[in-house]
């Protein structure tokens, strides 16, 4: 496998590009007891530190009875999900020497329940013992937190109502962990103290499935998306939000019989259904714009009020939206279809559903001329789900419904 | 035989009763309903027998390895099961007395005074190790091992003690023949075997600390033996006998280079102070010192032998054992006054020297075992025909047995009785019927629809961070709320009557006996599970929720034809009324006096006095309030407000 190709650079060499190595694996090669089947992610790590991690690959598995649905239309196909961990700086540096940009399997776990499907995942560490720790959720509703390194699942949740469909950690407390769900509501929880610091939904939440959401840069908000069309902003700087993440340190299940109260919270801080006519499956900060995507070929640069308002100033019942730009695409009108940005925010990639991958430099003068970049090849013919970047940006790794995991390194 | 009888092929057969002893007569005749043709249709007969595995496969194979985990790690006993008292050999070691009770008593007593009166002598025969060659073989071979005696006293916990304290009292070094023939070792006089003595004075409590329990720990030491030589034959042997024999593994620090030690100990006296070992012949099995020895702090439950059940007596024949005799003398030379377990006839030192009985004593699961071939009183065969209906009753297959055991876990029940509540009570998953027969009895046994298989433990480890319901790692805690509730139902006089099979079909006998205690609650708010400490508290009170106070709040605030004074008062007026639930309209005086005092701070500071007065008014002029009501609720504000500009009126005063 070898593959790649300069993706900033010209497209004549685009006739070299070979796939990078097609990885099917099956759910039954392993052997882990416990957990998670096949599970995606979407990736890079965040977590900093530690060791050598070189983490990588769990999963995935091709034959899980369920799949042959997907990438049907949009209307119920589920992504497909196959992850792909992270990969850290160190690993980057085993790439050069080799060469050759092998994809290992490392590890695989198996969820003990057949109806699992994992949706989503999302890396962070453990603050005490800086493992490395990866949750993961799917089907079912249950939060899984696994340890590579002890390669046990230690911490379990239960609590939402149906699918979960996005994990997030806050960036900047790796405690806290967004889960966004099928059952209209995002929660917020701390894993550290196995509370649930709060729910968000309710009388003026989502009226149908959360799809995505994510934290911004210093982790004060969350802006979600879903099936009724709308993105929420959820403030969690605020006096009363502060107090319970605080309070949710400070509870001690065994010190206490009282249970930790949860913050539900009905009310967001800025809902606006004008930037999308459909469903929007996928919602990424940049700094204080937002960029979504729905089904509508199209990632839609956005911010809240008036092109001069401030993000931390606009109000509940604000109504205006102003819209900075678009990302414009083509052949893919399905739905659950992620778009992702490497971690300093300079590139945007985009699968779509015949296997074709879009990819921008955001680093322009002029956001409306972001170089765009098509990748493609004749073997990746499937609706590529999730896209992610390694933390440096040189990999871009690809999951598609067929089960392959496309992995592009950036040759400059 | 029948033609079409399964008989055990294997393990597939459900019944398969494969460790009994000899009496383990397997008699399979089978009464299915094609039994009578001449010549069976083999397609027929394998259908048949697949609906047979069917049935019983999946529940028979469960109760097999519940069986081993329960000879491995024990849940309960079966000894201290009511209907099974007769297995409790304690009662049977008193009641081999036939005495009456003060007898029993005086017995019991005399057991005591006597394990603590007399001194305890060993003698020892010699440490027996299988070693690739025999011993004569070579002449650097040494004849002899050194073993060395402890006496181990567990202490009583003190309050500032982590652990229970433990002293190692010597008492003697000795040179034992290593595997002496054992044919000459008949002839040789017991005497001239290296012998140690404990004294008595050893089994007194000594002042410092109460001692809980006395065992003896002997180490042998045998100088230059290869390693891998000794240590060929399955470490995991070892390991479950002297784990199981030995309460507790103690691993000394002193250690030679080149030296291997092997280590076994016995229990004396246990922690109720009972007498363990009696006069007799012992062999040992020992175990090889680990290399390192195991913190206790560290220590963690494991499973042994991964499961699998390995026969008892196998570390006997392969692996090093010690071979002493014991004896319990009050002084060196006068033995008749040892005690004596009568019952146990072939611990007997006194017939020692003729017959020299291998009693092999290993103090572990199979106790059972070799108590009732000692013990079992003879009695007339009864035969146990087990027919087992499948396929809705249609069908039907018979075996029988000439025991009493559980076919599904080899206990020995010894009594019909017994057998049919033990079945009837440990393997609820099939239903059991008696019915009388003229050789014995027949017990139908079909398969129980109404098993309840949800889990029984308890419910909060199934959601406890991380979830261990299913794991097995030792003890565990059982939920702060579950309580013992002790009971004691009329017991009805034992009778075989209780099992035949109910007449109107009493359904309500094959309910399982525990329900309620395995049922998890949860937060109606959020869903998460709900903690037993929590259960008291009504968390999700639903009058005046957060949201709604927002909610209303929000809405007022969208209102545009009205001032920002009255949608303020509004605000606390609406709250207020959701807050005490005012819903009449002659509740309206109450409700206007009650918001003056609590709300009157608020509205004083915010100058919201006017729109107060306004509201009161309007109220008024719906005839909800009477003009009085007015009056004090507006009195109470003015009150408020003087005591305010009154207050001011003194700060500007004085300042």
């Amino acid at each position: 496998m070898r593959e790649n190709k300069n993706m900033s650079e010209s497209p004549s060499q685009a006739g070299k590009e070979i796939p990078a190595k097609k990885q099917k694996l099956s759910s039954d090669e392993n052997s882990n007891p416990d957990l998670s089947g096949d599970e995606n992610d979407d990736a890079v790590s965040v977590e900093s530190g530690t060791n050598a991690e070189r983490p990588d690959t769990p999963t995935n598995t091709a034959n899980a009875p369920g799949r042959k649905s997907w990438g049907k239309g949009k209307w119920k196909s589920k992504k497909c999900r196959y992850s792909f961990k992270c990969v850290n700086s160190l690993r980057v540096t085993l790439y050069e020497c080799h060469s050759q940009g092998e994809i290992r399997l490392l590890q695989s776990y198996v969820d003990a329940d057949a109806d699992e499907n994992f949706y989503t995942c999302a890396w962070t560490y453990d603050t005490n013992t800086s493992h490395p720790l990866l949750a993961v959720a799917g089907s079912r509703g249950i939060i899984r937190v696994i340890n590579h390194i002890t390669m046990q699942c230690i911490k379990h949740y239960v609590g939402h109502g149906n699918a979960i469909n996005e994990l997030k950690f806050h960036p900047r407390d790796p405690n806290l962990l967004l889960s966004v769900s099928k059952d209209h509501a995002l929660r917020l929880w701390n894993i550290q103290t196995d509370t649930l610091v709060a729910i968000f939904g309710g009388v003026e939440g989502h009226r149908d499935e959360v799809l995505s959401a994510d934290f911004d840069l210093l982790g004060e908000k969350i802006m979600s998306c879903g099936m009724d069309h709308s993105l929420k902003l959820w403030r969690i700087n605020s006096e009363r939000m502060q107090k319970a993440i605080r309070g949710s340190y400070e509870y001690n299940p065994s010190k206490t019989n009282r249970p930790f109260v949860s913050q539900k919270i009905h009310f967001p801080d800025f809902s606006t259904r004008d930037i999308h006519r459909n469903y929007v499956d996928c919602v990424r900060w940049l700094g204080d714009l937002i960029l979504s995507k729905s089904c509508e070929n199209a990632i839609v640069c956005w911010k809240p009020g008036k092109m001069e308002d401030d993000i931390d100033h606009i109000k509940p019942n604000e109504s205006n939206v102003t819209i900075l730009g678009r990302f414009d695409y083509s052949q893919c009108d399905i739905w659950y279809m992620r778009f992702s940005m490497d971690f300093w925010q300079k590139m945007l990639a985009l699968g779509n559903q015949v296997g074709k991958l879009y990819v921008w430099d955001l680093e322009v003068e002029d956001p409306h001329k972001a170089k765009c970049t098509t990748l493609t090849l004749p073997k990746c013919t499937s609706a590529i789900r999730q896209t992610s970047f390694s933390r440096d940006s040189s990999i871009l790794i690809a999951v598609c419904d067929d089960a392959s995991i496309w992995r592009w390194d950036r040759q400059r | 035989m029948a033609p079409h009888k399964q008989s055990s092929s294997g393990g597939s057969h459900p019944v398969g009763f494969g460790s009994g002893g000899k009496a383990n007569g397997l008699y399979q005749s089978s009464s299915a309903v094609m039994a009578a043709a001449k010549k069976p249709n083999m397609q027929l007969i394998q259908a048949d027998h697949e609906l047979f595995l069917q049935a019983f496969e999946k529940p028979t194979q469960i109760y097999r390895f519940l069986r081993t985990r329960n000879l491995i790690a024990p849940i309960f006993l079966h000894r201290t099961l009511t209907y099974m008292s007769h297995r409790n050999s304690r009662n049977n070691h008193l009641l081999a007395f036939k005495g009456n009770i003060s007898e029993v008593f005086l017995c019991l007593f005399r057991v005591f005074f006597y394990s603590l009166t007399s001194n305890l002598q060993l003698t020892f025969t010699g440490f027996f190790q299988k070693a690739g060659k025999p011993s004569q073989d070579s002449e650097n071979e040494q004849n002899s091992v050194s073993l060395e005696v402890l006496l181990v006293k567990v202490c009583h916990k003190k309050r500032k003690d982590v652990s229970c304290p433990v002293k190692q009292v010597p008492t003697g070094k000795k040179q034992v023949p290593l595997n002496p023939d054992t044919s000459a070792g008949v002839q040789a006089k017991t005497g001239s075997f290296p012998s140690l003595l404990v004294p008595s004075i050893e089994f007194e409590p000594s002042n410092s600390h109460m001692v809980k329990s006395y065992s003896l720990l002997f180490r042998v030491s045998r100088p230059g033996c290869p390693r891998t030589q000794i240590n060929g034959l399955s470490k995991n042997t070892n390991r479950i006998e002297t784990e199981v024999v030995n309460r507790k593994r103690r691993s000394s620090s002193l250690r030679e280079e080149g030296e291997t030690t092997f280590v076994a100990q016995m229990t004396v006296f246990d922690k109720n102070r009972r007498l363990q070992l009696l006069d007799g012949e012992y062999e040992v099995s020992m175990q090889e010192m680990e290399e390192c020895p195991v913190n206790k702090k560290r220590a963690t439950w494991e499973t042994i032998l991964d499961g699998k059940r390995l026969p008892p007596f196998e570390s006997f024949s392969q692996g090093p054992t010690l071979q002493f005799t014991l004896r319990w003398t009050s002084d060196s030379t006068d033995r008749s006054t040892a005690p004596v377990a009568k019952p146990l006839a072939t611990r007997n030192s006194e017939t020692n020297q003729d017959t020299r009985p291998t009693v092999k004593e290993s103090l572990n699961a199979d106790v059972q075992t070799r108590r009732e071939q000692i013990l079992a009183e003879p009695r007339q065969k009864l035969r146990i025909f087990y027919q087992f209906q499948y396929n809705n009753n249609t069908r039907q297959q018979t075996e029988a047995r000439d025991d009493l055991h559980c076919p599904w876990c080899t206990l020995n029940c010894r009594k019909l009785y017994s057998l049919l509540k033990h079945l009837k009570l440990s393997h609820s998953r099939f239903v059991f019927n008696y019915v009388p027969h003229p050789k014995g009895a027949k017990i139908e046994v079909s398969i129980n629809e109404c098993y309840d298989g949800s889990y029984a433990g308890n419910p909060q480890d199934i959601h406890s961070q991380p979830g261990f319901a299913f794991s097995r790692n030792g003890p565990v805690k059982r939920t702060a709320v579950t309580h013992i509730l002790v009971c004691r139902p009329k017991r009805t006089k034992p009778s075989l009557s209780e099992f035949l099979e109910s007449e109107d079909g009493d359904r309500e006998q094959q309910r399982t006996y525990i329900s309620g205690h395995n049922r998890l609650y949860f937060h109606s708010d959020c869903c998460l599970p709900l903690r037993p400490q929590e259960m008291e508290m009504d968390s999700e009170d639903e009058r005046d929720p957060d949201w709604l106070k927002e909610k209303t709040v929000k809405q007022i605030e969208e209102f545009t034809d009205v001032n920002e004074g009255e949608k303020e008062i509004m605000k606390l007026w609406n709250l207020h009324v959701m807050k005490h639930g005012f819903i009449a309209d002659n509740q309206m005086n109450e409700a206007c006096l009650l918001f003056a005092e609590n709300h009157a701070a608020v509205i004083v500071k915010h100058s919201l006095c006017r729109n107060f007065l306004l509201h009161l008014i309007s109220m008024h002029d719906f005839n909800l309030i009477s003009t009085l009501t007015i009056n004090q609720a507006m009195a109470r504000l003015r009150l408020l407000q003087s005591q305010k500009s009154r207050a001011e009126h003194v700060r500007l005063v004085l300042n």
